[in-house]
């Protein structure tokens, strides 16, 4: 049995009676959450990790087999509550991880309380009757993309970017503390999470949810929010003024609320 | 583009590919700089284009402006379309992501 708190880098925070997971989403490690989680830290004991392939995980942890599938992702976020003894734990997922984490809590209901979503989406290409934000070419594009040096040219391109849609001093502060990914297994996690399709799974999900869906989001557009509203048990959609795909960390005040007046 | 990558695609003309390539890169290369505005990005953009080219039949025929324009358009469809891609790559972590491999 691998050390799973060293190999995704498990940091826990606060020593709340209740206990609240944080998951990162693709291109993420944990620092993303820095900005939103000082908020719960006096309330909850706050689980925060990396997936491998991110942050400070255990890279020789990787397994091209175990993660050709977000299950492998799957089975790591159930054996991290495992190995904390952790029960109806308050989930808070960006991106991906949403889907990691309604995964999860089909696989083990009791390991969870509440399930947030943070920007989900069950699959990002758009089929017939289905409007998933890209079609199969741009994805296909990515991908191919993804073969070169990606990571650099993306950053090459940041600065530009926040400037356009964000506050020009929070892409400075960005800058000092980017997430780490490898550009490897990054590869393969973006072909899993962008050609995943969880459609299906999201009427299993036997856990109350919360949707946080951001006005303009070109990753999860707000037709994807609605149809996972729609098609979960129990989920609550919440729509912020904020727009991109990372509220938390672009409008963390705006994101703290939402989950605050839904806990 | 390498030498090696130019020898290995077959040649369906007169002209050798090396020969096509010295006579449309700078003006497709100018055309895709315009578009993605960095210089490692577009010589890979470039690279892929010619390379694609080469691999169609018939790419280059009697009249010279032929290619010339299927170039043009097939690096200016590729420059927006990996414009695209790093824009989702940027927005998954609001533009914040570094590799591990530049601490090694």
């Amino acid at each position: 049995m691998p050390d799973i708190l060293k190999r995704n880098n498990v940091n826990i925070l606060g020593s709340g009676d209740n206990a609240m997971l944080f998951a990162h989403g693709f291109g993420c490690d944990q620092n993303a959450w820095k900005y939103i989680k000082d908020e719960f830290v006096s309330d909850y004991k706050l689980v925060l990790f990396d997936y491998v392939g991110a942050g400070k995980s255990d890279l020789s942890a990787y397994d091209a087999k175990r993660y050709e599938s977000l299950n492998g992702y799957v089975l790591d976020l159930i054996e991290i509550c495992d190995a904390l003894n952790l029960k109806d734990v308050i989930f808070v997922g960006h991106s991906v991880s949403c889907i990691i984490g309604g995964l999860a809590s089909i696989k083990r209901p009791t390991l969870f309380k509440k399930l947030i979503f943070i920007g989900p989406s069950p699959c990002y290409i758009s089929k017939e009757g289905y409007e998933g934000g890209f079609d199969q070419e741009t994805i296909d594009t990515l991908l191919e993309v993804m073969e070169d040096d990606y990571i650099s040219w993306a950053r090459s391109l940041a600065p530009e970017i926040m400037n356009k849609s964000n506050d020009p001093a929070l892409g400075q502060e960005l800058a000092d503390s980017f997430c780490s990914i490898d550009p490897l297994i990054a590869k393969q996690f973006a072909r899993v999470t962008f050609l995943s399709d969880n459609r299906n799974d999201l009427p299993k999900i036997p856990v109350a949810s919360l949707t946080i869906q951001c006005a303009e989001d070109m990753i999860a557009p707000l037709v994807v929010g609605q149809y996972i509203n729609l098609n979960t048990p129990n989920n609550t959609l919440t729509i912020l003024k904020a727009y991109g795909h990372c509220p938390h960390m672009s409008h963390p005040s705006e994101t703290i609320a939402a989950i605050l007046a839904y806990l | 583009m390498s030498a090696d990558n130019i020898k290995n695609i077959p040649t369906q003309n007169n002209l050798s590919q090396s020969e096509i390539y010295d006579l449309y890169a700078p003006a497709v290369y100018g055309r895709i700089l315009k578009i993605v505005h960095k210089g490692p990005i577009a010589g890979k953009i470039l690279e892929k284009v010619f390379i694609k080219a080469f691999k169609e039949k018939n790419f280059v025929g009697n009249n010279l402006n032929k290619p010339l324009i299927s170039l043009l358009n097939q690096s200016r469809e590729k420059s927006y379309q990996t414009l695209k891609a790093l824009n989702i790559i940027n927005e998954c972590c609001a533009g914040a992501t570094k590799s591990l491999a530049d601490k090694k």
